[in-house]
């Protein structure tokens, strides 16, 4: 008897205790239901966001990956949020809503970079450009979008536009967020890129424009005085003197510049850059000489030195004094070893000074050695076909046709070896100049689709692809191929100039 | 007892506590354990929603600071903030549960079947010891826990290796102790003692059977390594799958708590039982 009523008030407590627990359970799951406050808002946002950020990330860390299904995924992502969360309608936001408010503008840049990337530009500069507007309370969005938003002007060829927008960053924002940081380059470059879309779009006065960036960093320099900010100035305005040709101006503002803010770090380059201008300018090479040679006593051992050494030696064959040039340029080569460029420059002048000396076997020599050493620099990727000209500019047939094929083996080891680097690129256009040489007609035209190909959007991938057609029906009498290849340019750029040009050749030569 | 005898001894009351668990025997008091902590873990994945805004929001907060207020901070929060929460619970709510179920297993085990209401009731009336009890397991686990992470910080940065063989060395010593007092609540709630005469009895019956206590208690605590490694993966997880696998990780180690306690409980009560200190359930009216 007892033990039933035991075993009855414990079902009854075991019946209890799983209403409870189912109630919970149940109470639980219905209030996550739909967001709530602002920390509910300030979740989901959070949620959201990160899921677009996932599959961002996925798409950056597998390009393969990233297709138009992944793309469009990412766009109704940002989207979603954008629709969500509208811009803040408090001008002081607290700080859960400035957290929502951060995810949902910088949801609209990605957004609006996305449909940068997809052709729309006129739909990105809308959704910069409602960032600007909302977003003020805070300077990273708002400055962001701004900035943005003249670029997409400028890649649209809207120069005036994109100026107006540069002129609204520099007056609304300060260089810096505070005078102890370091200088914005948005807002320190905006006037002198302002200056260069009004220059650009041949519709207003340059030189109004150039002045009114240089007033603006005449004030910022006065007005942040002693810090980095108003160095950062005084180089924008030196660099818009420059700009102009106004030599003088440029040369007293980096004089200034190296009085009032140089320092250890600076000093080496605001000095070659002296040195320079001096040089080029006015022509002044004994002055430019003196900040060469301080370059180079104050700081041997800093690439500025060897660059500083490398003018020097400039002067030197200018004035005859190859072997003096020489010696400075061979010091700088075995110093500076590592640094291909400065080495690779070295190298060229040495071979320079012995063309011009009437040595060109030991021209040949140093251009061989910048080839072998420094093959994939600037100047090494050049001097396989110099070796070539100096072999013809001595008749030297044979032999010039024999380094035209070492050229040959040389850029196509280069477009093996560096595959989708720059120096592919590069070789690809040396090695179509090595092909025009030898007169390989069918390679040339192959070579200039190959290299079209790698980026159609270039304007000058649309002259390769024409090439290649005129070379089909001009050279290799081909016109089928010749049809081919413009019938190509004329459906990939249809509606636009290259594309009716294509149609136009299409129309004559049927 | 011999070792064989031991392992048999084992090997039986795991088969004596199944068969308890197939006629649902002691299942109710460890579900409502796992039910509070499963609220605990839903509490803390919607921490942001009303109501759990004003209660689980503020807690969070005072706990592990402003990012366990963010997603998905809050996921990778549920580990630390359960672990907490159960350091309190264990002592003053799983104390008593693990006594209702002990009742249960031992008037099971006697051949009469009683509920959760009945349990409650006989451990109800032993809380403070239970609590005690409780409480010195908890202090003792946490104190050798994380003893080398607090005086042998150095240690671990010098040499990891014997950093890990001291970190194992201490969860062997915690499993040690937890045999040694193994039978304590089994001792109260079914053999009706006093808590130092449990404590004592409890001693001397692990000093006779070690193998069987320590496995006892050994093996169901081995069963939470995989629940713990999958946690120590949690970065990964989030970054290579979905932060809400976090949830999913977490009530595993739920169940395989349940899974745990039962197993330990079970076992600790039948082995009690067997080895002869039971003053039967039954001629003490179900322990009371």
């Amino acid at each position: 008897m007892r033990q039933t009523r035991i075993r009855q008030r414990g079902i009854r407590v075991s019946s209890w205790v799983a209403v409870v627990a189912l109630g919970l359970t149940f109470a639980l799951s219905m209030s996550g239901c739909g967001p709530g406050g602002g920390l509910s808002d300030r979740y989901v946002a959070e949620k959201m966001a990160w899921r677009a950020q996932t599959l961002s990330r996925a798409m950056v860390e597998n390009p393969d990956m990233a297709t138009d299904e992944m793309r469009a995924a990412l766009r109704s992502a940002y989207r979603e949020i954008v629709r969500t969360f509208p811009p803040p309608a408090d001008s002081s936001p607290s700080d859960i809503e400035l957290d929502v408010a951060r995810i949902s503008g910088m949801s609209r840049l990605r957004l609006a970079l996305l449909m940068q990337q997809s052709g729309e530009g006129d739909r990105a500069a809308d959704l910069y450009a409602s960032v600007v507007d909302s977003y003020g309370f805070s300077r990273a969005m708002a400055l962001e979008a701004a900035t943005r938003l003249a670029s997409t002007y400028e890649v649209a060829g809207e120069y005036e536009e994109a100026a107006s927008v540069l002129w609204d960053i520099a007056e609304r924002w300060p260089p810096a967020p505070a005078r102890d940081a370091a200088p914005d380059p948005r807002v320190i470059e905006a006037p002198s890129r302002a200056a260069a879309d009004i220059a650009a779009s041949g519709v207003g006065r340059s030189d109004d424009a150039l002045r009114r960036a240089r007033d603006y960093y005449r004030g910022v320099s006065d007005e942040w005085s002693g810090t980095s900010v108003a160095a950062a100035a005084l180089g924008a305005l030196a660099e818009s003197y420059e700009l102009g040709g106004d030599w003088a101006g440029a040369i007293e503002t980096y004089e200034r510049l190296d009085r009032e803010y140089g320092t250890t770090e600076n000093r080496a380059s605001l000095w070659v850059k002296l040195g320079d201008l001096y040089s080029s300018g006015p022509g002044d090479n004994a002055t430019a000489a003196e900040y060469y040679r301080k370059v180079q006593s104050t700081y041997p051992d800093e690439p500025e030195g060897g660059a500083a050494a490398i003018s020097l030696a400039r002067f030197d064959i200018a004035d005859g004094r190859y072997a003096a040039a020489r010696e400075r340029l061979e010091s700088v080569a075995s110093r500076f070893a590592e640094e291909e460029a400065l080495a690779a420059t070295a190298v060229q002048h040495m071979a320079m000074s012995y063309e011009l000396e009437g040595k060109p076997d030991a021209a040949i020599g140093r251009y061989g050695e910048l080839a072998a050493s420094y093959g994939t620099s600037l100047y090494g990727l050049a001097a396989p076909l110099r070796v070539v000209e100096i072999y013809e500019e001595l008749g030297e047939v044979e032999a010039a046709e024999s380094a035209l094929q070492r050229a040959v083996t040389q850029y196509e080891r280069i477009i093996r070896d560096y595959s989708a680097s720059p120096a592919e690129l590069a070789a690809r256009n040396y090695l179509i100049t090595a092909k025009e040489r030898q007169k390989d007609w069918p390679r040339v035209a192959e070579l200039l689709l190959e290299t079209a190909s790698m980026s159609p959007e270039d304007p000058a991938s649309i002259s390769m692809m024409f090439q290649a057609a005129a070379i089909y029906e001009g050279r290799l009498a081909d016109a089928e191929a010749a049809v081919e290849v413009l019938r190509g340019i004329a459906s990939r750029y249809e509606g636009t100039p290259p594309g009716d040009e294509a149609a136009r050749r299409l129309e004559e030569m049927e | 007892m011999g070792l064989l005898k031991q392992f048999n001894a084992l090997i039986w009351c795991w088969s004596e506590t199944l068969r308890a668990f197939r006629r649902g025997v002691g299942v109710a008091p460890f579900a409502v354990y796992s039910a509070v902590q499963t609220a605990l873990v839903l509490g803390i994945v919607w921490f942001a929603f009303p109501p759990m805004a004003q209660i689980v929001a503020p807690a969070l907060r005072w706990r592990l600071g402003e990012a366990a207020l963010h997603y998905p901070g809050n996921l990778f929060a549920i580990r630390p903030m359960l672990a907490q929460a159960d350091s309190v619970l264990i002592v003053f709510l799983g104390s008593l549960l693990t006594g209702a179920a002990t009742h249960m297993f031992a008037t099971y085990f006697m051949g009469r079947k009683e509920g959760l209401g009945a349990g409650l009731g006989v451990a109800g009336r032993r809380y403070l010891p239970l609590v005690l009890v409780a409480a010195v397991l908890m202090v003792v686990t946490h104190f050798v826990a994380r003893a080398p992470f607090t005086f042998l910080q150095g240690l671990a940065e010098d040499s990891p290796g014997l950093f890990r063989i001291v970190r194992l060395g201490a969860i062997a010593l915690v499993v040690v102790v937890q045999a040694l007092l193994v039978y304590v609540v089994p001792s109260l709630v079914a053999g009706g003692r006093g808590l130092l005469s449990s404590v004592r009895g409890s001693l001397r019956l692990a000093a006779l059977a070690p193998l069987t206590s320590v496995l006892i208690v050994g093996v169901p605590a081995a069963l939470e390594l995989a629940p713990l490694w999958l946690t120590r993966q949690s970065s990964t997880i989030v970054n290579r799958m979905a932060p809400e696998f976090l949830i999913w990780i977490m009530v595993l180690w739920i169940i395989v708590i349940f899974i745990g306690s039962y197993l330990t409980t079970g076992a600790a009560t039948r082995f009690f039982l067997h080895s002869g200190q039971e003053e039967t359930v039954a001629e003490r009216g179900g322990g009371r």
